[in-house]
């Protein structure tokens, strides 16, 4: 089943006389419970990708289907209470409330949904990321592999559709990014996540179960093989 | 006069402010309902029964019939569980009921073997030999690649020393590192993960046989521990063959060989078997490799108990 979908997907800006095209016709598909990487050299497009992916920016022309969805015909309400119910994002400098603790940071986007949070599930997550006994410290008292972790426990609380992750090991030592990246492996595994990650670093990409790259706006290597499926 | 149209003003604003009164009310006590029901619906999916009270609220009625769409959908489960069981059973039943006989019709080829025997007997003799070896081999990996059905591989883990998987796995391939003049070189260490020691030996064990298979004699194997904050990574080094870029995603699928290996014996069960059983108890496995020079396996196990 596919959770995620583009056709022909493109995004054009004006600069004046000359016309960027930042993707130009993305077309892929991602399965549920996939762990998938898009890698490309900064200027490739990848972050408008995710943008888009994520209801975050608006494209020129084609679909981007979620669950079914189409969310490029979507209001901008509309769009708003999807991303909070749909997307997981993990960004590459954490972004969390440095005025909230560890729980209360994790717990949050369910509050802001009106939701009273399953506690039982948020404790079974904060455990597997060995966030337990940090659960009422500050993220400024937290490295920043613990941040990352706490990011990306706020990210799987919502139980979202899809988590986009933005270069989530771009401010962490390789060390401290082996272990963040192997925790979104396994809790992917664990609660059927589906997981797209865009990264520069091809390391870091093998971790995935799927790699596509990208090159000026198209894709120019994985595509839509299933190869290496995780299943 | 006066006094009525203020009483009256009164009264209606009296009247207005209860129904916003009331209004409010009720909107709260239906969110009330629908934040329960949402949360029993939660639970539903994550396929919990639920307590119901046994009375006539519309509330039980709900949590009665969620109970009864979870049992359902439990029991079709459990029923088709069970009957891939019983046949994998079966076949893992059959495979080792017929190695016995097997391995005692070797030892009887041994036995004859040793006997005083004339030239065309003795060429007989050895052919039998040859191919029950060859079908011993075929039950062995049968047995394995009825492990590698990923339901038959149930991983119980708890608290384990990691030196004493290393060890135990080590012990397996001695013989063969031996034979090979291999040497096996590991590190000592104190650390701890949370995993299923019988199948996490067996999955340490199918990489270290592979070492020892694809590396040139009087080379090197080492084991070294790399402790992460949340993972506790063992890995392999050898000097072997190495593994193409383009493979290296491909071994660890069902059945996968590489041409390059088509003259050793196997079936592509070993790696996929190492993959299950670490996704299993929460951990992953990651290879990095270069044709001719070796590769280098690294097997992640959780630290933390999930």
């Amino acid at each position: 089943m596919n959770i995620l979908e583009t056709e022909n997907l493109k995004k054009y800006y004006d600069m004046g006389e000359i016309q960027v095209k930042a993707l130009d016709g993305i077309s892929l598909s991602v399965k549920k419970g996939e762990f998938l990487a898009i890698v490309g050299t900064s200027g490739s497009g990848k972050s408008t990708l995710l943008h888009m992916l994520g209801g975050l920016d608006i494209p020129t022309s084609g679909k981007v289907i979620v669950d079914g969805k189409d969310i490029s015909k979507m209001t901008k309400d509309e769009l708003t209470i999807f991303r909070r119910r749909k997307i997981g994002f993990v960004f590459q400098n954490y972004n969390l409330l440095p005025l909230m603790n560890v729980y209360e940071n994790i717990v949050l986007p369910i509050k802001l949904d009106g939701i009273k949070p399953d506690r039982k599930y948020v404790e079974q997550i904060v455990e597997m990321l060995g966030l337990k006994e940090k659960k009422y410290a500050m993220p400024n008292q937290l490295s920043g592999g613990q941040q990352q972790r706490v990011a990306l426990a706020r990210a799987l609380a919502t139980k979202p559709a899809i988590i986009l992750a933005d270069e989530p090991t771009g401010n962490l030592d390789s060390r401290t990014s082996q272990d963040v990246l192997g925790l979104m492996k396994t809790t992917g595994q664990r609660f059927g996540q589906t997981i797209v990650m865009i990264t520069h670093n091809d390391e870091i990409a093998q971790m995935a179960g799927r790699i596509i790259r990208l090159e000026d706006g198209k894709i120019c290597g994985g595509g839509n093989g299933y190869a290496e499926s995780e299943e | 006069m006066n006094g009525y149209i203020v009483l009256t003003v009164l009264m209606l604003a009296g009247c207005v402010l209860a129904c916003i009164l009331i209004k409010k009310y009720y909107q709260n006590r239906m969110e009330a309902v629908y934040q329960e029901l949402l949360l029993k619906l939660d639970r539903a999916i994550g396929g919990e029964i639920q307590d119901t009270a046994y009375d006539e609220s519309m509330d039980a009625a709900v949590a009665e019939r969620l109970n009864r769409i979870v049992q359902i959908s439990g029991m079709n489960q459990e029923r088709a569980e069970r009957e891939r069981d019983t046949i994998k059973s079966l076949i893992s039943d059959v495979s080792h009921q017929v190695r016995t006989p097997l391995t005692n019709i070797m030892l009887y080829v041994g036995l004859l073997q040793e006997q005083e025997l004339d030239r065309n007997t003795l060429l007989l003799v050895n052919k039998i030999q040859k191919q029950s070896v060859k079908l011993d081999f075929f039950m062995k990996e049968l047995v394995k690649s009825s492990y590698a059905e990923q339901e038959i591989i149930s991983v119980h883990s708890e608290m384990a020393e990691v030196e004493e998987i290393i060890n135990t796995a080590c012990q397996m391939v001695e013989l063969a590192a031996l034979k090979k003049k291999i040497d096996i070189v590991k590190d000592g260490t104190e650390a701890l993960c949370y995993a299923d020691k019988k199948w996490t030996t067996e999955a340490l064990g199918n990489i270290l046989d592979n070492a020892v298979k694809y590396s040139p004699e009087a080379s090197q194997v080492k084991v070294n521990v790399i402790p992460y904050e949340s993972f506790i990574c063992i890995q392999i080094t050898d000097q072997g063959i190495g593994i193409r870029e383009e493979e290296q995603g491909m071994v660890f699928e069902r059945f996968y060989r590489s041409k390059d290996v088509s003259s050793e014996p196997g079936f592509g069960i070993g790696l996929y078997l190492v993959r299950e059983v670490l996704a299993k108890q929460g951990g992953y496995v990651k290879i990095k490799s270069e044709i001719g020079k070796g590769t280098t396996v690294q097997l992640y196990l959780s630290r933390y108990k999930s």
